[in-house]
């Protein structure tokens, strides 16, 4: 077992949120097919509730570290349209939290990610849409594939470490190869996400830009089949939610993980502390054994499933219920191995 | 760095590494510098988290003498103490406090 691995055991023991995640913002410079925040088509602005202020943030800071958090992901919306992103860095930083950012990097220029750096980001998580400007017009609504290309160059130069994290979507699988040639020309880490998930607003993004099973079948009998070939011998249901992770919504919402927005309070109502530490529905999960997940835990197709209980709320509102999304890629999977 | 130097010498926790205490033990993520994450027992735990309050390594190696007293030998501790202390070094872990 890893040094990495070791500890998380120790922290989820303990329920310490080793692994934090804030949403600063839901402002964005794009317009994504797929975002999870909300129908960004819409001419609409949906955004009613006021964003948590530096204040606020500053308190949900202090309580990560309270809390015993080690790593801060910073995300959105977009963090680099947040006008206090430098202030909210150096106040991570003073709590020697690993601070990474999640962002498309459009905004990011060698200057700002220089700056990023000396402030006390460590990482960057530059989501890559496409191998080409039409697809980013296409699905982002903006040109932006030679801006993302730029800025993982000078977060690289900046000696930010760089995850590129491939948003696969029914636009641009096919593209795969070309996309993952051109990470490794930039010589930096990358990971494939193959799952578009229904908003948090409850409007249904995956149905229209999801792949398909036979989209993720051709995956799997691809040259990079091994991003896909999942397997779960041992018919593993858990997470880190609400153990070893935990998220603050940009309105100040307390959920178990970022990708599993099951509201367990508002910092506004309560401190994060109080919260964490009291929330009746992170208890339950905390709680949860694996034959709490009916379906699944009887499910034929459990051990090439990649589930994830996140995904399965947001796509279904059961956390504990079969996603049906990673159903169909697991009957691909299944398919495949026949 | 001679032993009778480094206790002379202010160290502080390289700013470019990120820590946690999980239940006595410190964990830390160092992304930039060796790229990988570190455990520290007990002891080490102990010395680590002096040192990020800038406790003087003379105190600190006392302290350890004073804790160890009758279970330990105290050159035996010394010499833990200082190799220990050379390890974070190497590992640019600590890094000597500009003035």
């Amino acid at each position: 077992m890893s040094v990495l691995a070791k500890q998380i055991t120790r922290a989820k023991d303990k329920s310490q949120p080793l692994f934090s995640t804030l949403e600063i913002t839901q402002n964005c410079n794009l317009r994504c097919k797929h975002c999870y925040n909300f129908d960004r088509s819409s001419n609409e602005n949906p955004i009613s509730k006021p964003f948590l202020n530096l204040n606020e943030i500053n308190e949900v800071l202090a309580s990560l570290n309270n809390l015993g958090a080690l790593s801060l992901n910073i995300t959105g919306g977009e963090p680099l349209t947040h006008p206090d992103l430098d202030k909210i860095i150096s106040e991570a930083k003073s709590y020697n939290f690993h601070i990474r950012l999640k962002t498309n990097g459009i905004l990011l220029n060698s200057s700002k990610a220089k700056r990023l750096f000396s402030l006390g980001v460590r990482e960057v998580d530059i989501s890559l849409y496409g191998a080409s400007e039409t697809t980013y017009i296409d699905f982002c609504k903006k040109e932006g594939f030679q801006k993302t290309i730029e800025a993982i160059k000078v977060a690289k130069d900046a000696n930010l470490k760089v995850n590129v994290s491939i948003i696969l979507h029914k636009l641009n699988f096919r593209d795969l190869g070309a996309m993952i040639h051109i990470i490794e020309d930039l010589g930096v880490f990358f990971q494939v996400s193959d799952e578009i998930t229904d908003r948090y607003d409850n409007t249904n993004a995956s149905n229209e830009l999801g792949l398909s099973q036979s989209d993720y079948l051709e995956l799997l009998k691809g040259p990079f089949h091994y991003f896909f070939d999942h397997e779960n011998k041992e018919r593993s249901l858990q997470c880190g939610c609400a153990k070893t992770v935990l998220g603050i919504g940009a309105f100040g919402d307390v959920f178990p993980c970022i990708g599993a927005p099951v509201v367990s309070g508002n910092i506004r109502d309560n401190g994060l502390e109080f919260i964490w530490e009291n929330s009746p529905i992170l208890k339950n999960i905390r709680e949860l054994k694996s034959d709490d997940f009916k379906e699944c835990s009887t499910c034929p197709l459990i051990e090439v499933c990649s589930r994830s209980s996140g995904s399965a709320f947001v796509n279904t509102g059961e956390y504990t219920g079969c996603d049906p999304v990673a159903k169909t890629f697991a009957k691909a999977r299944f398919e495949k191995n026949k | 760095m001679e032993n009778t130097d480094l206790l002379q010498t202010n160290f502080i926790i390289n700013e470019l590494i990120s820590w946690r205490d999980i239940d006595g033990q410190i964990l830390i993520l160092d992304t930039s510098i060796n790229e990988s994450a570190h455990e520290l027992n007990q002891i080490g735990s102990y010395i680590f988290t002096e040192i990020s309050r800038e406790t003087p390594l003379l105190k600190i190696k006392e302290a350890l003498i004073n804790t160890y007293q009758g279970q330990l030998d105290q050159q035996e501790i010394e010499t833990d103490f200082f190799q220990y202390l050379n390890d974070l070094i190497v590992m640019k872990i600590i890094t000597p406090k500009k003035l």
